[in-house]
């Protein structure tokens, strides 16, 4: 990609959750380690806002009202703009059900709430190219 | 009873044996019948679209020839009612599968009396009927454990939601994120973090408890070696035993025998108790782990020289909640233990292994799991099989069909020869197949010699034409599995697979 040529990128982030204390409190936490974040509170926007800010990570939750998660997940995949950008899911299901169905939706990594802020950090680091 | 008819449907298409029944009934005292004949299954299928009746006689070799098919539809058309087998001497082996399959009974025609007749249908009336209760309360039972569960699940997802929150958030506050905090707000903020943590991990325990006890967790069986899993885990709890400046240590041989068990699993139940025993030592105390092998058992012993439980705990601290009171570090003695140990204990069990504790108060505690060994390499290698029958054709057949899937197998030609196997097999025999009829000793005397082991082989009878005797009086020392011939490879494997789980169950 052409940020390689930049000296130094800050890495972006697209936080979708609906949970409006969660969002903000993961807001706080990413930015204050040097993120940048576009939150969104549904994910109706989705598509639109991945394709406009184009950010090299996207953390999403899975329960919300439609679309949800993994709905979420299949249509950024099915998109040739957004079909490579890195999808964590931050989730409180925690059966091994779910994140069966997370990954085959196309997800890269899938963390359980309460996440512990190092695992989440990590992940983002480790998949922002 | 004695006012309303006991009404039964009699599927029969021999006319001799529909009168024999019908008159034989009409002689009973007191008892009233009202029998419906039918020459085929597919008559009496219909009969009982419209009807209900209390018993089902059915003779399994009707000239439409059904046979068990017939019995299968019937039993699903009216599952209320119980099915009793009509047979004629020689199609014994066919009874003995139509019981298997779920009829109540069977009953030899040429033995037959108007009392023996009203006595076996009244029993396999009562007894259907204590069945299909039981069979309901089951599934009543199965449906509340389920919703049980499902709700467990429900509840910790929707617990997880605000506490995400309150950890997020007292994080960022620790951090910074919203300015300095003053010495005292630092540390409260920090307490309600901790237990914000607490809580999580209790939220996850009884999540990971409740799928354990409701068997919807998969245990990934695999070779286990003991003395580097404890190595790996007293490693990896080294740092926390740091903190309290206790010295944990261990004390193995240099190798035991693999056990077949799932590693996370087993290292959950090994970093359980470590950290529990961590909890409650006093500063600068001392923590061993040390294992051994025993009687088909690899053995760990976590020791601590903590306070001590008391007697009267020793027992409850593995069920759910319960809580050791220590009587020394005070601060350690309102930390409940939650359900570390319950959890251990399930998995241990699920493991067929048993978990226990030692203790006097003022001397530590010694909580000690135990695994078997030998699973694995029964699983890895098979199972040690003797095959017994006089026809050399067929103990090569069985021989081969059994290698194939690695089982060892020996083989005797006689009964005597069998009996002295059994009585020098080092180790012992697993499974044994066997021949009723045979030269030498017969079937029904290397079943009774059998039966005289300690460790005792699983028995399963292959027999051409089996005879009545010589079954009944093998099955008078237990029961017994039956495979008839001409059998089907699968069927020999098959059996192996399953009586190989059994009988591993039961050790």
């Amino acid at each position: 990609m052409k940020e390689s040529s930049n000296r130094k990128k800050k890495i972006k982030v697209l936080l979708i959750e609906d949970d409006k204390d969660i969002l903000e409190t993961v807001r706080i936490t990413l930015e204050r380690n040097g993120f940048i974040v576009r939150p969104l509170s549904h994910g109706r926007d989705a598509l639109s806002t991945a394709i406009k800010i184009k950010p090299h990570v996207i953390v999403t939750d899975i329960m919300m009202p439609a679309p949800d998660g993994f709905e979420i997940c299949r249509t950024l995949r099915a998109c040739d703009e957004t079909k490579n950008i890195p999808i964590i899911f931050l989730s409180a299901r925690t059966q091994p059900l779910d994140v069966d169905t997370g990954f085959k939706a196309g997800a890269d990594r899938y963390l359980t709430k309460p996440f512990q802020n190092e695992d989440l950090l990590n992940a983002i680091k480790g998949l922002a190219k | 009873m004695e006012n309303s008819p006991i009404k039964i449907l009699l599927i029969e298409d021999i006319q001799e044996d529909i009168l024999r029944a019908q008159l034989m009934l009409s002689d009973v005292k007191g008892m009233k019948y009202e029998i419906s004949p039918v020459a085929s299954a597919s008559v009496g299928l219909e009969k009982l679209e419209k009807e209900s009746y209390d018993a089902i006689l059915l003779n399994l070799l009707l000239k439409d020839n059904t046979g068990l098919e017939s019995l299968l539809r019937i039993q699903e058309r009216a599952p209320h009612a119980p099915v009793i087998i009509l047979t004629a001497k020689e199609d014994q082996a066919l009874a003995f599968e139509a019981v298997r399959k779920g009829a109540q009974d069977y009953l030899v025609k040429g033995k037959l009396d108007g009392n023996l007749l009203n006595q076996v249908i009244h029993y396999a009336i009562e007894r259907h009927r204590v069945m299909e209760e039981m069979k309901k309360k089951n599934e009543e039972l199965e449906r509340l454990n389920s919703m049980k569960s499902e709700f467990v699940s429900t509840v910790s997802h929707e617990l997880r939601t605000p506490l995400t929150v309150v950890l997020s958030a007292s994080n960022n506050l620790l951090d910074g994120a919203f300015g300095e905090l003053s010495q005292s707000q630092k540390k409260w903020v920090h307490k309600i973090n901790q237990h914000a943590q607490r809580l999580h991990q209790m939220i996850s325990d009884i999540l990971d408890l409740s799928k354990l006890q409701s068997g919807k967790t998969e245990i990934h069986r695999n070779q286990l070696d003991m003395v580097k899993l404890i190595k790996s885990t007293v490693a990896n709890l080294k740092i926390l035993s740091k903190e309290k400046k206790i010295d944990l240590n261990y004390r193995l041989p240099d190798t035991l025998p693999p056990i077949w068990a799932d590693k996370n699993r087993i290292d959950q139940v090994l970093t359980n108790l470590i950290t529990n025993a961590i909890k409650f030592t006093l500063k600068e105390g001392t923590i061993e782990v040390s294992a051994l092998e025993s009687g088909g058992f690899v053995q760990v012993t976590v020791s601590d020289s903590g306070p001590g439980i008391p007697a009267d705990s020793q027992q409850a601290i593995f069920d759910r909640f319960r809580q050791i009171r220590t009587m020394g570090d005070p601060a350690s003695s309102t930390k409940g233990i939650g359900l570390g140990l319950a959890i251990c204990r399930e998995i241990v069990t699920q493991h067929s292994g048993e978990i226990w504790v030692e203790s006097e108060i003022g001397k530590g505690a010694q909580f000690t799991f135990k695994l078997p060994i030998g699973t694995a390499s029964l699983q890895a290698a098979g199972a040690n099989i003797l095959v017994v029958d006089d026809d050399e054709e067929i103990c090569k057949f069985i021989e081969a069909v059994l290698e194939q899937k690695n089982h060892r197998v020996t083989i005797a030609k006689n009964g005597n020869q069998a009996i002295q196997y059994i009585d020098n097999a080092q180790p012992a025999f697993d499974i044994v197949f066997l021949d009723l009829m045979l030269p030498g000793a017969n079937g029904v005397e290397i079943i009774k010699a059998i039966h005289k082991k300690s460790t005792r082989p699983e028995i399963v009878v292959i027999t051409a034409y089996p005879n009545s005797d010589l079954l009944f009086e093998g099955m008078a020392f237990g029961p017994l599995t039956i495979i008839a011939k001409p059998f089907d490879p699968e069927a020999i494997l098959d059996m192996a697979e399953r009586k190989l789980s059994s009988y591993k169950k039961s050790k």
